[in-house]
């Protein structure tokens, strides 16, 4: 089990590096745009990985049937999932949260789990006659060389990509009125909506921007291999690992410890074989919660104590002390 | 036919995971996504122990099985301390990492897993469906059995409590913690059982069989069945598994692509039925035989007095009921604190810089009504937190009976004679009245699982005492008629009276009411007065914090005024009101 699978070399390191890299700014989108439903609009979006999918194929069939250029179909597909997002958004959770209030949290949990079974299945049967997988084409593959590391030069886009998206809408959340209002939104729903501010509009606006984020992430990534139904799982996992443990910080940091956990997963083949790299990902969020645990716990653990007599002297003498 | 025997065989095993899931989700409300992790380790056990070590069938199913409650154990010790987001992402990140463990492993087959073959019980050879048929058969019928008694029983009352509000229900004397300790393990244990079903029945034991897939489609059964419904379970998991059989023979599809459809159709049947039938198809309460268990609130109801029951006391004739007495002889208090029963030193408790009670000390004096008033923000409802356990104190001291219950948990100090109501009502919405205050009788041998196994008779008895008591207190609060009406669907003025007979049958001698006259309409302010001095008649012991001055001027003996955290002034009401400082500290200057 403990076998390292590749031998620690400078070379290894370096390249271990740039793929850790990359593989991180798909999960930094992926984080980002789950993350940023989670903490404004209160969703645990988990069939964000139904859209994730959805997105990579739509764009992988328009290059495909229409012949459309790999960027246009990258707008398209993103497109399509977004409209998909927004219709999640204003036809199952936004309903479900007015019905039941601060009790829909696990309620639209499950009603998500119920959209994320049924898009993929629906993914894998529309898609069914071309073995459940779509290629996407458009994008002329070279192989780049820089020191020790071999790479595309579609990952070196998608990288540089991913970061532009992440970095814009950092931006949008940051200086703009758009963000401005995310940010009140999600500190106060309801002085936000005495302010004139529409928490609706706004929470279409985050889907919106979230699931963009993850659709590019997702057509790169079947770019670099081939779009699945099943593709959005792991990523969505991963969002939900990086989401609890940057605890709803900002963006450029959510993309941060994503980058984290993307190294985490490539250099861990120093020390695992590669089949482990997904379960150090887990067992890092697994930690990371029975800290919280451990942390919540100790501070406030009441003890039972024994029942003393009434009037012993050490008891009426605690009182006194804390009484002066 | 072998297929068919093996689709029932499919049918009972997962019917395994499905009510044991039922049993903490739907009962207990503790969200479990590690169903088919518990599993894979009942499933590994089996084949692993029996085909690398040779170990006969029903040792290694009962190793599986106790390896995965100690597992449960552990999981659900450090899980079942968290909010619900928390605790699932806790039992969601151990079905990952085990299921990823299991399949790193390569002694353990790797991602493949492991195949057996030859298992037997006792040369019973389990090689096809219908051999396996009848060790499913009886597999799944003793797990159904035990979770149907389990969840119909007291104790399952307690879980549903715990579901519907974990607070109120330990204020109420029950250690919540224990509960869903006791009942997460118990069905960790069981979808370990489910896992060597599984496995025994596939004669694989592989991650895909037990992966996060397994245990979403656990849940999904669940809710569509129906939660805290064992019945609905069954349907739950009979819909799921047909309808692959159903998209094969009856539409015509191919074998994939009906599973294709099965998990499009199981999908969108989650969401249809959390939008139009949140309950699932068979509602908690009911069986298939009867279909509603829970009356709704009628228009109107006429009692034998011919008087509506849903009407505020004053337009009715009905003559009050007498008061219940309790069985219990009065505490006795230590020597040396006079008649108090309580006595509060020194409490002091602060929430950052803000100094919520700060060095607050007063008694209660047995069978006196003792009134806490101050403007909002004096800290009157933390002192009921700090004193009934909520919350911790920093310091300070309070004594029940002599006794020093400082940082002692709620559910021991009820256990100990005080018991609280809440300023926001906190009934058990979907309990009926009846079982909301059957809830708050003590000592039910029902409330320990073990008495439901080995006392059935005694709990049995004790069960009709309860009822029998609970409706003493119904008939006490004139509210009988309306037993079988779910609590959530009562007015706010109900609410309020069941949630005090709820406290008075803990037959605990102290009670404490979070301002038991605010939100409710005058006529039924004059009926818990009523109420509230008949109790106090009958010796027991009350401290109410009320904002509504006429409620504290017709009920308190003795009023205490706080302000900032501080205890300012005490004395009778009227020796209070006529004081212009206090007056105006309460309503401000005009």
């Amino acid at each position: 089990m403990a076998t390292a699978a590749l031998p620690f070399t400078v070379a290894n390191l370096e390249q271990q590096l740039a793929t850790g890299l990359v593989s991180g700014t798909g999960y930094a989108l992926v984080a980002v745009g789950f993350g940023l439903i989670i903490t404004v609009t209160g969703r645990f979006h988990i069939a964000y990985g139904a859209t994730y999918a959805l997105s990579a194929f739509i764009a992988g069939q328009t290059g495909l049937s229409w012949g459309m250029p790999f960027w246009a179909s990258l707008v398209f597909g993103v497109l399509v999932a977004v409209v998909i997002a927004g219709l999640m958004e204003s036809l199952v959770y936004w309903p479900l949260n007015r019905r039941l209030g601060a009790a829909a949290l696990m309620t639209i949990f499950i009603a998500s789990l119920g959209l994320s079974t049924a898009g993929s299945n629906l993914i894998a049967l529309l898609w069914n006659g071309s073995g459940g997988s779509v290629n996407i084409s458009g994008f002329a593959v070279s192989t780049v060389h820089f020191l020790d590391v071999f790479t595309t030069n579609l990952a070196l886009t998608s990288f540089f990509t991913g970061w532009a998206a992440l970095l814009a809408v950092a931006a949008v959340i940051r200086y703009t009125k758009l963000g401005r209002m995310i940010r009140a939104v999600r500190v106060n729903q309801r002085l936000s909506l005495a302010m004139g501010i529409n928490p609706r509009a706004v929470f279409l606006a985050v889907f919106a921007l979230g699931t963009a984020l993850g659709a590019i992430g997702a057509v790169f990534t079947a770019a670099q291999s081939t779009a699945t139904a099943d593709m959005g799982s792991t990523p969505i996992l991963y969002a939900i690992t990086v989401s609890f443990i940057a605890g709803g910080a900002a963006p450029l940091v959510v993309a941060l410890v994503a980058v984290g956990v993307g190294l985490l997963e490539s250099l861990s083949i120093f020390v695992f074989q590669p089949q482990w790299s997904q379960v150090v990902v887990f067992a890092a969020l697994l930690i990371y919660v029975l800290v919280k645990v451990v942390r919540e716990n100790v501070g406030t653990r009441r003890t039972v104590r024994p029942v003393t007599p009434a009037s012993t002297p050490v008891a009426v003498e605690g009182v006194s002390s804390l009484c002066s | 036919m072998q297929l068919t025997v093996s689709y029932l065989d499919q049918i009972l095993v997962l019917l395994v995971f499905t009510v044991s899931v039922n049993l903490v989700m739907g009962y207990a409300g503790v969200f479990n996504a590690a169903a088919g992790a518990f599993g894979a380790i009942g499933g590994y056990s089996l084949v692993w122990l029996t085909t690398n070590h040779g170990w006969a069938f029903i040792p290694a199913m009962v190793t599986g099985v106790a390896v995965t409650a100690v597992f449960g154990l552990l999981v659900g010790y450090a899980a079942l301390r968290l909010q619900s987001l928390w605790l699932l992402l806790l039992t969601l990140a151990v079905q990952l990492v085990l299921i990823g463990t299991l399949g790193g492993l390569t002694s353990l087959g790797g991602s493949t897993g492991m195949q057996t073959s030859g298992l037997n019980i006792l040369g019973y050879q389990l090689v096809e469906p219908t051999q396996v048929l009848p060790v499913v058969a009886i597999g799944s019928v003793i797990v159904f059995l035990l979770c149907y008694r389990i969840g119909e029983s007291p104790y399952g009352r307690v879980l549903r409590g715990i579901r519907d509000d974990e607070t109120a229900t330990r204020s109420l004397g029950k250690n919540t913690f224990s509960y869903k300790l006791i009942v997460f393990t118990l069905t960790a244990a069981m979808a370990g059982f489910g896992g060597a079903l599984l496995s025994a029945d596939t004669t694989t034991a592989s991650p895909s069989l037990f992966g996060f897939d397994v245990s979403i489609q656990v849940i999904a059964m669940v809710i569509i069945g129906g939660t805290a419904n064992m019945w609905g379970s069954i349907v739950g998991v009979t819909l799921v598994v047909l309808a692959t059989p159903f998209f094969e023979n009856v539409i015509n599809l191919s074998t994939n692509t009906a599973s294709l459809a099965q998990g499009l159709a199981y999908g969108l049947a989650l969401v249809i039925v959390v939008f139009f039938r949140p309950q699932g198809i068979i509602p908690e309460g009911a069986v298939p035989w009867r279909w509603r268990r829970s009356a709704p609130v009628p228009a109107t109801l006429v009692t034998g007095d011919g008087t509506d029951p849903l009407a505020p006391a004053h337009e009715r004739a009905a003559v009050p009921a007498p008061l219940v007495t309790t069985d219990r002889a009065p505490r006795p208090v230590a020597a040396g604190t006079g008649d108090n029963v309580l006595e509060v030193s020194g409490l002091t408790k602060s929430f950052g810089g803000n100094t919520a009670v700060n060095d607050l000390s007063f008694d209660l004096r047995r069978g006196k009504i003792t009134a806490l008033i101050g403007p909002n923000g004096a800290g009157k409802t933390t002192v009921f937190n700090l004193i009934t356990g909520a919350i911790p104190a920093d310091a300070g001291s309070v004594r029940l009976f002599g006794q020093d219950i400082t940082g002692l948990r709620p559910d021991a100090i009820t256990g100990l004679g005080m018991t609280r109501s809440f300023q926001d009502v906190r009934v058990f919405p979907s309990l009926t009245v009846l079982e909301n205050i059957m809830l708050g009788i003590q000592d039910h041998p029902g409330d320990e699982m073990r008495n439901l196994f080995a006392r059935p008779r005694q709990v049995a008895r004790a069960e009709r005492a309860a009822r029998d008591r609970a409706r003493e207190w119904l008939r006490f609060i004139d509210m009988e008629p309306l037993a079988r009406v779910r609590a959530g669907s009562l007015g706010f003025g109900q609410q309020k009276l069941v949630a005090l007979a709820r406290i008075l049958a803990t037959d605990s001698e102290v009670l404490l009411l979070d301002e038991p006259g605010s939100g409710i309409d005058h006529a039924w302010i004059d009926q818990m007065i009523a109420v509230v001095k008949q109790v106090s008649e009958g010796g027991r012991t009350v401290c109410i914090v009320e904002h509504n001055l006429e409620v504290v001027g017709r009920l308190a003996d003795h009023v205490c005024f706080m302000e900032l955290g501080r205890l300012t002034a005490e004395g009778g009401f009227a020796e209070l009101t006529s004081d212009p400082r206090l007056t105006e500290a309460y309503f401000g200057s005009v």
